[in-house]
């Protein structure tokens, strides 16, 4: 069942226009992802959907009722901001009651919410502390806290975790996920981090110039992108997107995308010879390394783990796992059908 | 050596700075004979605390005090509720004639207080507002308001859109958005404005001279002023009741120095 759906929604700021016409479903209990580059709309669009702007034309509708008109108050839907957004004047515990506070919830009843919530997130310790006596991680639980104390059937969450280290944001990662399995609630989740889009959505939108571009599960998405843009955004270290000659394959008016790791520079049962190349660079990413090669003066990126012996300037071969290659029209840059 | 230079920068800069507040003390010490006398004497023959004794027994010094504080309280809470509020409309929300309203206000500190005074005695004076100290409170108000709304607005835009957004989101109508989130967060910058609301009412004269007339209303200023004389200032009751004035406006600024500071600092620094 459709919790939120969007009909026919467009936003325009003095002349720029950042949503056009986008038409989109959100199933109940779902964790959907908007991501995109800065400025695509992705967050126009939840402030729409939370109320905080007013599309020019389209209809919102919530939990089946079409919300266009009805304030951000009285939507049902709690938000996490990016900023964290918490009040300075207020204690943890104060934060976490305001909401039930405006509500007139029995002073008895928000205390027992608050101290739940409070447990769930293992912020108790710090419930007398106004928030700039807090860490990143810290505000960033309590933000979490303020919205899940009201128990709303929808959360919207702002690029929540951009202010946080590579560390943290793991964590929250892990967390927010949690949080939804534990809550069964709606979520809708705005990030331009597509690590985070893949690991956390049940459904990515990939969003471009206040369009979607592409709904669909996170494999999908990552193995059937549908044109080049997605195919670039999505994934990390990047798609190659080769266009000549490769791989025996006379490329006219087509473009091929390959993913770094569906390549390698040693023999592998299941990949494909194709020529040489020279490496130029070599990234240590850990367990694997990213080997930056030319071919042809193309450049090539492989993902694998590090080969012994290989060095910058080298000759060497290079292989493909062919049944991994994405071919895309050059004109239109839209997938094309196998 | 540069702290040296630094140390003594210093102190002839607090000799500078406090040398007439200590003469003032040594005047209101001494008899109005001893007035013009060059040394800064604390005891001796000719000193003592009659002229403070004086001020409050001989004089209507405690009720030009009270006239003072109403006059400067009123007007202040007057002003500090309308700038709080008109700048808040002008930081947060378009309308169109935003602009030309914040440049109006602008332009009508560009006039001197003389070359308002006459139009305020025929406005106060149409609305029977002479001699009483509505007349005054509207004026103190009003003239500090321009400067007291840029102050605010200034305030305001630097706080986060988010807080405002989440408090909507929370439940608050807009209007409980502003007074239980911004009013109290805004709390530095409403102390400055308060603060200088209060300094401009509390030392004013020229406006008073002209809208109060019954020695019964006096405030500060005037009161002080009636100590001159054509013949003989009273400089002895003169300079202990200018100390005794001084000490309010020191009094606040030391109570709401931890304000002051936060709040002469804002916008210096991201977060």
């Amino acid at each position: 069942m459709n919790y939120i759906e969007l009909k026919n929604i467009s936003k325009k700021f003095s002349n720029n226009q950042v949503l056009k016409n986008i038409n989109l479903n959100v199933k109940s209990s779902e964790f959907l992802v908007l991501v995109g580059p800065s400025g695509c709309g992705k967050s126009t669009l939840l402030r729409t959907i939370a109320g905080l702007e007013t599309p020019d034309s389209g209809d919102v509708i919530i939990a089946g009722v079409r919300v266009n008109s009805v304030q951000p108050q009285d939507r049902n839907l709690a938000m996490v901001f990016q900023s964290y957004a918490l009040y300075p004047h207020l204690s943890v515990y104060d934060n976490l009651a305001f909401s039930l506070k405006l509500k007139k919830v029995s002073d008895t009843e928000i205390k027992k919410q608050v101290l739940e919530t409070a447990h769930f997130l293992q912020i108790e310790s710090f419930l007398d502390r106004k928030p700039k006596a807090l860490s990143g991680g810290q505000r960033q639980r309590v933000a979490l806290g303020r919205a899940l104390v009201k128990r709303p059937p929808l959360i919207l969450f702002d690029e929540p975790l951009s202010n946080l280290d590579a560390h943290l944001r793991q964590q929250m990662r892990l967390e927010i996920k949690r949080i939804h399995q534990q809550m069964n609630c709606t979520v809708i989740y705005v990030t331009h981090d597509q690590v985070e889009a893949t690991t956390m959505g049940d459904r990515i939108v990939v969003m471009k110039q206040g369009e979607i571009i592409q709904v669909d599960q996170p494999t999908k998405i990552y193995e059937s992108p549908q044109n080049t843009f997605v195919a670039g955004f999505i994934g990390s270290p990047e798609i190659n997107i080769l266009s000549g000659e490769f791989n025996n394959l006379k490329m006219n008016n087509i473009e091929i995308g390959i993913r770094p790791e569906y390549l390698r520079i040693q023999e592998k049962a299941g990949y494909q010879n194709t020529g040489t190349a020279v490496i130029n660079y070599i990234e240590n990413l850990g367990s694997h390394n990213l080997y930056h090669l030319t071919q042809n003066d193309v450049k090539i990126r492989v993902l694998q783990s590090p080969v012994e012996g290989a060095s910058v300037g080298q000759k060497i071969p290079l292989y493909v796992k062919a049944e991994k290659i994405i071919r895309f029209d050059a004109q239109t840059k839209m997938r094309l059908q196998d | 050596m540069k702290k040296i230079f630094a140390l003594v920068v210093i102190i002839l800069f607090s000799v500078f700075s406090i040398y007439p507040v200590l003469y003032v003390l040594t005047v209101s010490l001494r008899t109005d004979q001893a007035f013009q006398a060059n040394q800064l004497n604390f005891f001796g023959d000719n000193t003592g605390f009659q002229n403070f004794t004086r001020l409050i027994t001989e004089t209507d010094f405690l009720i030009w005090f009270r006239n003072s504080v109403l006059v400067s309280g009123t007007s202040t809470i007057l002003g500090v509720t309308m700038a709080a509020t008109a700048a808040y409309a002008l930081s947060r929300y378009s309308f169109k004639a935003k602009r030309w309203i914040l440049f109006s206000l602008l332009t009508t500190q560009m006039f001197p207080a003389t070359m308002l005074m006459l139009p305020f005695f025929i406005i106060l004076a149409k609305l029977q507002l002479i001699n009483s100290f509505m007349g005054l409170f509207i004026i103190y108000a009003s003239t500090a308001l321009p400067f007291c709304i840029w102050q605010m607005k200034a305030y305001y835009d630097t706080l986060p859109i988010d807080l405002e957004e989440a408090a909507l989101l929370d439940g608050c109508s807009k209007w409980q958005v502003f007074y239980k989130i911004i009013l109290p967060i805004s709390s530095p910058a409403l102390v400055i404005t308060g603060l200088f609301s209060f300094m401009a009412a509390w030392s004013e004269y020229m406006i008073a001279a002209i809208v109060l007339q019954d020695p019964a209303l006096y405030t500060l200023p005037l009161g002080l002023k009636s100590f001159q004389a054509s013949l003989a200032t009273q400089w002895g009751l003169y300079a202990a009741a200018a100390l005794i004035v001084s000490i309010p406006v020191v009094l606040l600024f030391f109570m709401l120095s931890r304000y002051l500071i936060s709040g002469l600092t804002v916008g210096s620094v991201k977060g």
